[in-house]
């Protein structure tokens, strides 16, 4: 493939400054120095391009199988497409996931202990009630116990990603096609998405609008798909 | 390959944020027998300590009743402490020698020669001229 | 080893107190009158006595485990320590002093069968062990969670465009272990340094206790320089920092109903008013290239070197002022005794200024497309 590329930045390029140049753009087999076809690198072995996305399936179907309207939030394209992107997607040139995800962690796991500390009941069974003293009607020893690790686990997170039919959306890159998905740590391209898209949430709408979402989507029992009915079946 | 890092730690600057008061405990102590411990059985009796510790009720107050002169001690946060003897001094001069332990910060006072009157973890804000940066016309040739 | 054995003997040269077992009972007895200095007291080995004094001090030792295991708010509110620091931190009224002296008290006070034996040196505890209920373990957990996601969003909104490892620097650089520690000695944290059968011949009050760091905490290291050497991560200041992260938990906890914001302005207030300059923590390898990677993401010209003065060129010490450009817009500049030295210093104060940006006030919030991957 040749195309046709106009270049002002050279130094000499101001005496000329429409000067041409023709670049060959390489597809197919990988040969090392020649660059490759941004079609062919951009692209999911499942066919899906990122460079034409339809709005119709790919960014609606994002925001209704995490309900997002239901919840007020409003997330444009340009973010729910770096969400679904992992860092390892064309070695990091488009827009990636990685500190959205951090943050989004990081938040998750500060509202998944709220949501262990109110929780009285039986999902954490541990020692006898008699011994607790609570704290302000908050029960700490509920922290730090296997259930509570278990809710924002790598592992149940993914799980949700999964459930919710998002998994073919996101763009990665394996590391070796051919060996499982241990291997290639899909788990953790999986749960960095739904980190990656609590963290857009925070940063576009605010907190408020992020805690009510992970309460009541994330941390909602009532829900089908959910973090800890995920949780409660994995262990 | 992307960016490394060096790693930091933070530096403490009490009272830009919070402020946590220096002093966190005055040991006084005192011989029930002694002359020399006159005055600061006079300040124990009188009201005037317990004014303070209602004034201050961050620091910890202790007395403490032992043979010999009397002292003043002051603990503070940064781990260090500070000792005054008060023999001999009467009820007032006990308590300003108390007052000076309460609002010492706790660091080992040291001369401040010339040119060493600020001490500051920011840099300039002005910058530092350079003369490289000024008008080419102007500049100096060798 | 050496460690083991030298402490063994020291043990049975000085007195064989045996003060530490799991559940206030005495494996070996000791006979002693008060007033007679404690090391010289002498103890017999295998064999169970019941004196009135060895009586007094079980009942001391089960007095003091109780009071830890649910401190009473008015014994509390005697221990003046415990006061102090709750007025020194300016906790709102509503925190209970029981619940600082719950955050005081470590884990690490609760031993595992195996160090508490008398052969390993742990015969002079500083401290009873505790229930799993009382201590500072949720507490810990939770403040950890806290402060991580508050630092986490605090430098991202000031630094949006930190790149994922100095983020997480930085946030080390305010919340790691050591930082912590060192916020807890500034707060006036006191440890327990005395053992509890010292406190008990010298008739201290046990409230007093309840005001002081409890973890495991061996006297016998204090006193002539011998050390514990175990696995088990026992150091004073992983006892400080889960003190720090404790309160910061019950703080929140105490205060997320009628004032949310107030354990937030706490953190602010403490920890984010530390000094840390993220521009020192960057260390780049090739800056032009990454430079050069950047330009080309972000949709800008290709950075352009150039020499705008230069002195001395044939002298020993020459200085050459580099700026690097793309088109017309000056993106960085670097001085350097060689041009290759300023072309780098340029290219990394471009790179400096595009990682160490900092919005404005009022601005819609900046989502960043990542760190540069060359």
């Amino acid at each position: 493939m040749l195309t046709v590329t106009k270049n002002y930045s050279m130094s000499w390029a101001r005496l000329a400054p429409r000067a041409r140049y023709i670049t060959y753009l390489h597809s197919g087999s990988r040969v090392r120095g020649i660059k490759r076809d941004p079609a062919e690198y951009l692209r999911l072995p499942s066919g899906l391009s990122y460079t034409d996305l339809q709005p119709q399936s790919y960014h609606d179907r994002v925001r209704s199988e995490l309900n997002l309207s239901s919840h007020g939030i409003e997330l444009s394209n340009e973010i729910i497409v770096q969400c679904l992107t992992h860092k390892s997607f064309a070695h990091g040139s488009k827009p990636y996931n990685e500190k959205l995800a951090a943050l989004g962690a990081q938040f998750l796991k500060y509202h998944a202990s709220v949501h262990s500390l109110k929780s009285q009941d039986a999902d954490v069974a541990k020692g006898n009630a008699s011994v607790r003293i609570n704290i302000n009607g908050l029960n700490f020893t509920n922290l730090g116990t296997q259930f509570s690790k278990q809710l924002i686990a790598k592992q149940t997170t993914a799980k949700f990603i999964k459930a919710r039919q998002l998994d073919s959306l996101v763009f990665w890159k394996r590391r070796d096609p051919l060996k499982n998905d241990v291997y290639n740590g899909e788990s953790s391209v999986l749960s960095s998405v739904l980190n990656a898209i609590v963290g857009g949430i925070l940063t576009t709408n605010g907190p408020q609008k992020a805690a009510a979402f992970i309460e009541k989507e994330l941390l909602n029992c009532e829900k089908e798909v959910s973090l800890i009915n995920i949780a409660n079946t994995s262990n | 390959m992307v960016v490394k890092v060096l790693k930091q730690s933070s530096i403490a600057r009490n009272g830009v944020g919070a402020f946590i008061f220096p002093c966190k405990k005055i040991t006084l102590q005192y011989c029930n027998w002694g002359g020399s411990s006159q005055g600061v059985r006079d300040f124990l009796t009188s009201k005037r300590l317990n004014l303070i510790a209602q004034k201050y009720p961050f620091i910890q107050f202790e007395v403490v009743k032992k043979s010999g002169h009397p002292l003043i001690r002051g603990h503070y946060t940064n781990g260090k402490e500070k000792v005054i003897c008060v023999r001999n001094l009467n009820i007032d001069h006990v308590e300003n020698k108390l007052k000076l332990l309460k609002d010492s910060s706790g660091e080992q006072l040291r001369d401040r020669v010339k040119n060493d009157y600020v001490e500051t973890l920011n840099s300039s804000v002005r910058g530092v001229w350079s003369p490289m940066h000024v008008d080419p016309s102007m500049r100096h040739r060798v | 080893m050496s460690q083991l054995a030298l402490l063994s003997s020291r043990v049975l040269r000085s007195s064989r107190v045996a003060a530490a077992s799991r559940r206030a009972t005495l494996t070996a007895s000791l006979t002693c009158t008060r007033g007679i200095n404690w090391s010289s007291v002498k103890s017999q080995k295998q064999e169970i006595l019941s004196t009135p004094e060895l009586n007094k001090y079980k009942e001391y030792y089960a007095n003091l485990q109780h009071v830890i295991n649910s401190v009473p708010n008015e014994l509390a509110a005697k221990s003046p320590s415990l006061v102090t620091l709750h007025r020194r931190l300016q906790l709102p009224d509503s925190f209970e002093l029981s619940t600082l002296a719950r955050c005081l008290t470590c884990r690490s006070s609760q031993l595992p069968v195996d160090l508490n034996t008398l052969s390993v040196g742990a015969a002079l505890p500083t401290t009873t062990p505790t229930s799993d209920f009382q201590d500072n373990h949720g507490l810990n957990i939770f403040g950890k969670n806290l402060l991580t996601y508050y630092v986490t969003q605090q430098l991202l909104a000031k630094y949006p465009r930190l790149p994922t490892v100095v983020l997480n620097a930085a946030v080390d650089a305010y919340i790691s272990q050591n930082v912590l520690a060192s916020i807890g000695m500034s707060w006036g944290i006191e440890v327990e340094n005395s053992s509890i059968l010292k406190r008990y011949l010298k008739e201290e009050p046990v409230q007093l206790t309840l005001g002081r760091l409890r973890f495991f905490n061996n006297t016998l290291g204090h006193e002539d320089g011998v050390k514990l050497i175990t696995s088990h991560n026992f150091s004073k200041e992983a006892a400080y920092a889960l003190a720090v992260r404790s309160i910061i938990g019950a703080l929140w906890a105490y205060t997320h109903e009628t004032n949310p914001e107030f354990a937030f302005k706490f953190i602010d207030d403490h920890i984010l008013s530390r000094k840390l300059d993220v521009s020192r923590m960057f260390q780049f390898e090739q800056p032009t290239r990454e430079l050069a990677v950047l330009c080309r993401r972000e949709g800008l010209e290709r950075p352009i070197s150039k020499l705008l003065a230069e002195s001395g060129r044939l002298s020993k010490a020459p200085v050459f002022i580099v700026g690097v450009f793309s088109g017309d817009e000056k993106l960085g500049e670097g001085f350097g005794s060689s041009l290759k030295e300023a072309k780098a210093r340029a290219a990394t104060d471009a790179l400096m200024k595009w990682y160490c940006y900092e919005p404005v006030g009022g601005q819609s919030p900046v989502v960043d497309h990542g760190a540069v991957i060359v």
